[in-house]
Parts: C-alpha cells; structure tokens; sequence
C-alpha cells in the first residue's frame, strides 16, 4: 500500500468518528419520531455516505456491511418495514460495529472482523434479500460509485464528511435521484399499493433543485460553516497572545508617567481592550458543546434500562452549553458513570413506582448551563432517593466513620463517594462494584473541580458537578516556603487557619496533630519536601487539605494571596516530579510551582493513618 | 526521525560536508553545538528554583510563555568557570522536543565543521565525561569540543519516561 492510499484510509478513519455519531444520534431519534421521512431519507443519507467512502478507499468488509444495513433503512424508508424497537436496535448494533471495526483499523490497517452474524441478522430483518428494485437500483448506484471513484480524488474523500465542496455533493444527489427514480417505476410496474411511495417521491424530487447548503445541513445540523484546526495551533496563539496581554499591562502602567502624548495614552488603551477581546475569543476555540456527551448518555440510558427492563426517559437540558476540549473528553467516562447509577439504583422497577404515587416511567434529567466561571452539570432524576440512615449503618459497618460521629444527613450522603462503598444488595453488571463513585470524585477533583449530591427519600437524587471552564485557569493561593513563591490549586484546599504551637500535639515523636472542631488533625510540613528549614514557631499558618478519609492540615512559611492563574506544562525534563504539577506565570513574569499536595504528602498520609486511628480510640 | 535529528546523527558520519556549529566557552577550553539545535541565545534570566533538583539544576524561567529549564553547563559537565569576568549567557537548544537553557561562560562565533576534521573522542585529560562529547575539532588555533547534546539532556530517558506515563 503506498502512502497515498495509507492517507487517505487514515482520513477516512479520522472523520468517520463524526459521521457515526450523527448516525447513532439519528438512530435513537428514530426510535422517538417513527414515521419522519426527513429523518429516514437523513439515515439513508449516512448510510450511502458511508458505503461509498468506505469503499472508494478500500474498506470493503465496511462497504460491504453497510451495504446490507442500507438495504434495511432503504426499506424502512419505502415503509416496508415498519420502525420497530428490534429494527431500532439492530441499527444501534451496526453502528457498534461499524465504530469497532473503525477502531481496530486504526490500529491495524489491514485487520478483518467476523461481520457474518450481523450481516445475517440485518438481512433477516430485512426480510429476504434485496428485492428485483433494490439490485437494479443499487447496480446503477455502483456504477455511479466506480465513476466517483475514479473521476474524483483525495479532496473528495475528505470532503465527503465536511460535506462543503459543491460539485462532490452534486454527485451524491444524482445517485439518490436515480435510484428514486428506478424504484418508481419498478413500483408502477408491479402496481403495489405503497401509502408510503408518493411521500418518498416528493420528498426526493426536489432534491436536484435544490441548493447545496441546507442538504448539507442535514449531517452538520447547524447553520454555521466550520472548519478542523490542529489543537497545537490554538495552544500556539493563545501562548502568544497571553504574552501579549502581558507586555500590553506593563506599557499600560508606565503610560502616565513616560508618555505625554495624548493620543498615545488612547491607544494603549485601547490596545489593551482589544487584547482582551482577542484572548476571549482564542481561548473560546478550543471550546465544544456538551452535544457529544450528551448524546452518548442517551444511549446509556436506553441500553441500561433495556437491560433492567426499567422505563426511563432522558431530559436534556443545555447541550450547547460549551466547554474546553480537554475538559469535555474527561467529562465522559465520570458522566457515564453517574448516569448508569441514576438508572441503576436510583429509579426504581416500574411497580414500586407506582406504588410510591409517581408515573411508572422514571425522568433523568441532564442540565448543563454556565454559572460564573464555572460550568455546572446537574444529573437529576425522580427515583428513590438516598437513604441517609442506611447509608450511615453501612459506613459504620465498613469503619469509614465511627458509631459517634454525628454527621448531618447531607454530610452522609457524600459518603458515598468514598472508596469501597456501596449499598446496593446485589452487584449487577451495570454498577455496584463500589468503586464507581469514588474514582467519579477524584476525576472530577482532578479537572479543578467539585461534586456533590443531594437526595430526598422516595423524591430522588441530584448530582451537581462544577468545573472550572477551562483547563488552563484555575484559582490559587499563593503561598511562601522559605524563599520562594509556590501555587497550590484552591480546590485542594478547605480552610486556612493559623494554630498555635502549643495546641500542636507531638505524638511519639512520629508525628504531629491538632484537633480542629474534635477532629484529629495531623500536621504535615511543606518546607520538609520543598527542602527548606522548618522554623519552630509561636503559632503557624496551616492550609486545611480535605483528604479522601480524612483532613489533613499542611504548614506553610506565609500565605500571600488567591488569585487566577494561568497553567503552564513543565518542560519534558522535569514533568513527572512527585507533587508538582506544573508551573505558573506570576504577575512580574516569574514562574512558580503548582504543588500538588495529595501528591506531595502521599507517604506521610499513609503513615499517620495508622497512628490516628490509634488516637481516637484512646 | 525528524529532521534534526538526521542532521545530529550525520556528525558521526564522515561525509565531508560542513556543518555549522556554535562555539562558546567553558572555563578554559572551547567547545561547540550543532548550529541547528540551538534556537537562540540570551542574557541570564531570573530563574524559579526546583526544590531537591541536581546541583547543575539552576531553575525554570518563562520564555515567551514557555517554561524552559535552565542548567549550568559548566557544572554538568564539571569544568570551572572562567574567574573573572561575566560575559555568561544562555543558549536555548531543542532537541526531539526537548528544550532547555544551558548557561555558558562567553559565546564566540559559529564555526564551519568538515565531518573530515571531526576527530573521534580525545586522548586529551579532560574532567569531562566522554559519552558526552560527540567528536574533536581541530580549529586554526585550538580545539574546539564538539557535544553530543542529546546525551547531556538525557533525551532517552525522557523518551522513556513519556513512553510509560502515557
């Protein structure tokens, strides 16, 4: 295979992704709305799309499974078959496939995948084998195919899927328009009372005339044109533009004093208006909806409540809402999560509903919207609620609080994001290993963000997670150990206090520890891993960390201020340093570092486990 | 391999085709870098320290809104720095996507190298480790140490760790 056609099978690849979910979304529509014919001919649309891509740059198991799932939706679209759940799922299946077999020539180009059962299984739904009108009509479209394929080259291929190059697109009408056509006639000829034929011809015979944009549409559904850009692209200008916005500040600040001219000083100024407008919109490009995510979540919960023959019925709210790219992807698997949980544990079999007095369909509801700075995700459904009293008894039994503490009931219902817990009886293949929600909060943590929950019994539960909006910023406190500056990220920190030396417990001479509101504090020092002397002080500024088991407080030289700051990634020579993850700019242009204190401390909390847990008991 | 790279491994190569160097100085000696890995060249900057770094490990600076690390090359490579006066600057290099400063004592002029007059690692008693140095040049005047850069930034072992993080 020479390198021409490698490229143009990994383009294929690439921008498939794209098209499969447009397919999936369209698929789970069906399901809603049975009798569209703008959404069948839309499906019929992908379908073709595919098969003929795949086939014009040499995917032909690809080509040929599609082929047969075309004949499926060709029929569907006829109406001679009727849009029913099983229908449905099978389309879901192919495009489970189709991703699978994406997937696996990623990796190998030249693998092949066992389609047999899900061929047979198409066409068995199907009902036989293409019908006389079919073949005839797909025999004219290959040929059409064969001619593409030759007469067009690499843009084409790549234009297929942004579906933006006039003259390509032409094509791909007239192919449709054909097969219209053929199949007309074939219906007149056999005089088959077909309810469904005269929509489908009006449906189609404005296609020719009509202009290419709103065709286009229909894959995109949106109104704007956009373009792919290499992420490295925008890091680059919103690198360049940060500068800029700080060299801009520096001449602003002299202005008054070294310059006297007037219209100088206005331009500075308005200078720096524009760089700001400018570093919005950089920042705004990397920036995606919720969509994807969203759509994806739609599946989960059609499948999982399928499984656990549940009706649900998913709300969303606010997929436009938009957020960084890096962001988004992270946001998958926890969301994920969440959701199989909502179906899973919290909406009860359709029996027990109405027993409760609520409607036997369950509601889970997405809502996404921008607060501030932040972006919030509320997954809400009208289950069973969290029981608080249960969730206590369960947390005493597996010694993660101990039979005196007196934990609100919204305290306790966060105990489920702690590692090892979980209440429900039987462990199904869905959820219920007890690992989920915890490694959920920690991911979450991990962005810069925060997770809470929030139940009423028999009502329902609520989860809210806000993240930051951006990767790149997040707020810090700056804090000083010996002569340095270093940044640690606000969200690791719960509260600063300052403590006097003589309220400072000196256990065994192993460690530290104070109690804070009858919490047992241990007292961890960062001049210790920063290699700076510890100085024995009359009281001592502690940052209170709260820990995944329990708080921990970490001492510090001085405490300057919070502010935003802009993330920077170390070098290749020094990434990876234990507890430091990553630098800042401050605002006279020196760098610092930004610990990580779960990091730093790892050992040191290992080790004061033991001996906590020794204190309280005595 | 990328371009650079190429270039770097031609040193080795008796092609005899010239190459261009940097020339700088450490301490009392000479000694040179590929032309192509260096990106520029500055006045000492304010640097950050890194707590617990190596000795020849002076900090990280902001270069343009990129983090650079800078080392002292003159301690990496064990040599002492000339007494008097400071003319010390930084060159910034890039290999394999590696950036880094390294401090100099004086930066002199860019040589014009035949791979014919590259000799292999000297006989001459240096403090410096041999893997570091990729060749011998033998200028009008004096000898000109040619570094193997990528083995003074650890490029390997950065590889590495890349490979097992991700």
């Amino acid at each position: 295979m020479d390198d021409f056609e490698l490229e143009l099978k990994n383009d294929f690849l690439n921008e498939s992704t794209d098209l499969l979910e447009a397919a999936e979304s369209a698929f789970l529509k069906l399901e809603e709305e049975r009798n569209n014919p703008t959404l069948l001919n839309e499906i019929f649309r992908l379908a073709h799309n595919l098969k003929g891509t795949s086939r014009a740059v040499g995917f032909d198991q690809l080509a040929e499974l599609t082929h047969v799932a075309e004949n499926l939706i060709l029929k569907l679209k006829e109406g001679s078959i009727e849009v029913r759940d099983d229908v449905v799922s099978v389309l879901l299946e192919f495009k489970d496939k189709v991703n699978e077999m994406v997937e696996g020539l990623k990796g190998d180009i030249n693998a092949s995948f066992d389609i047999k059962s899900l061929q047979d299984k198409l066409e068995g739904i199907s009902g036989n084998k293409a019908a006389d009108s079919e073949s005839a009509s797909n025999e004219v479209a290959d040929n059409k195919e064969e001619k593409l394929k030759v007469e067009k080259s690499v843009e084409n291929i790549a234009m297929d899927f942004d579906e933006e190059v006039p003259p390509q697109s032409d094509n791909r009408f007239d192919e449709v328009v054909v097969e219209e056509e053929n199949k007309e006639e074939n219906k007149e000829e056999k005089a088959e009372e077909k309810v469904e034929a005269p929509k489908i011809v009006e449906a189609s015979s404005p296609i020719p005339a009509t202009p290419i944009r709103p065709a286009s549409n229909n894959v995109n559904n949106s109104e704007d044109e956009s373009i792919r850009v290499k992420l490295s692209r925008i890091d680059k200008i919103n690198n360049v533009i940060g500068e800029l916005v700080i060299l801009q500040t520096v001449i602003s600040q002299r202005r008054y004093e070294f310059i006297q001219d007037d219209l100088s000083n206005k331009s500075i100024g308005m200078m720096g208006k524009l760089f700001k407008e400018v570093q919005e919109i950089a920042m705004s490009l990397r920036m995606l909806p919720l969509k994807g995510v969203f759509q994806k979540m739609n599946r989960i919960v059609r499948d999982t409540s399928k499984e656990l023959k549940k009706e649900i019925k998913l709300h969303m709210v606010g997929e436009e809402t938009e957020v960084d790219k890096t962001v988004l992807e992270k946001l998958n698997d926890p969301l994920v999560h969440i959701v199989r949980n909502a179906v899973d544990h919290g909406i009860e079999e359709a029996e027990e509903r109405l027993k409760a007095g609520k409607e036997a369909i369950g509601n889970i509801e997405l809502f996404a919207y921008h607060e501030g700075s932040n972006l919030v995700i509320q997954v809400t459904d009208d289950g069973k609620g969290i029981n608080h009293e249960i969730i206590r008894k369960k947390a005493i039994a597996k010694g993660i609080i101990s039979e005196q503490s007196n934990l609100s009931p919204d305290d306790l219902i966060q105990l489920v994001f702690h590692a090892g817990f979980s209440t429900k009886e039987k462990v199904t293949e869905v959820s219920g290993r007890g690992v989920g929600m915890d490694v959920v909060k920690t991911n979450i943590e991990s962005l810069g963000g925060e997770v809470k929950i929030m139940s009423k019994v028999n009502e329902g539960s609520s989860l809210k997670i806000i993240l930051p909006l951006t990767l790149a910023i997040i707020e810090g406190i700056i804090i000083v150990s010996g002569e340095e500056k270093f940044v640690v990220p606000l969200t690791q920190i719960f509260e600063i206090t300052q403590v006097k030396s003589n309220e400072i417990e000196n256990f065994s001479g192993v460690a530290r520890l104070f109690k804070l509101r009858g919490e047992v504090i241990p007292l961890f020092f960062v001049n210790n891993k920063l290699g700076n002397k510890v100085l024995e002080l009359k009281s001592y500024t502690v940052m209170i960390v709260r820990g995944v088991n329990y708080n921990f407080g970490v001492v510090v030289d001085d405490i300057i201020t919070q502010q935003q700051i802009v993330i920077k990634q170390l070098g290749e020579d020094i990434k990876g340093r234990v507890g430091i993850m990553g630098a800042a700019i401050m605002a006279d242009g020196m760098p610092a570092l930004i610990l990580d204190v779960f990091e730093l401390f790892k050992d040191d909390l290992k080790a004061s486990r033991g001996y906590k847990k020794y204190i309280e008991n005595v | 391999m990328n371009k650079l790279d190429e270039i770097n491994n031609t040193q080795r190569k008796s092609s005899g085709e010239e190459q261009r160097y940097l020339q700088f100085d450490l301490g009392e000696e000479s000694y040179a870098v590929h032309l192509l890995a260096v990106k520029e060249v500055i006045p000492v900057p304010e640097t950050t320290g890194l707590p617990n770094g190596p000795n020849h490990y002076v900090g990280i600076m902001n270069l343009r809104g990129q983090i650079i690390s800078i080392i002292d090359l003159r301690k990496k490579l064990k040599v002492n720095p000339k007494k008097e006066d400071l003319e010390e600057a930084v060159i910034i290099v890039e290999i394999s996507g590696v950036g880094i400063g390294l401090i100099v004592d004086s930066i002199n002029r860019v040589l014009n190298i035949k791979s014919n007059d590259v000799t292999e690692v000297p006989e001459v008693s240096s403090q410096i480790n041999a893997k570091y140095i990729a060749g011998v040049y033998k200028g009008a005047e004096k000898l000109t140490i040619l570094l193997d850069l990528e083995s003074i930034l650890n490029i390997k072992e950065i590889k590495s760790q890349q490979e097992k993080a991700a």
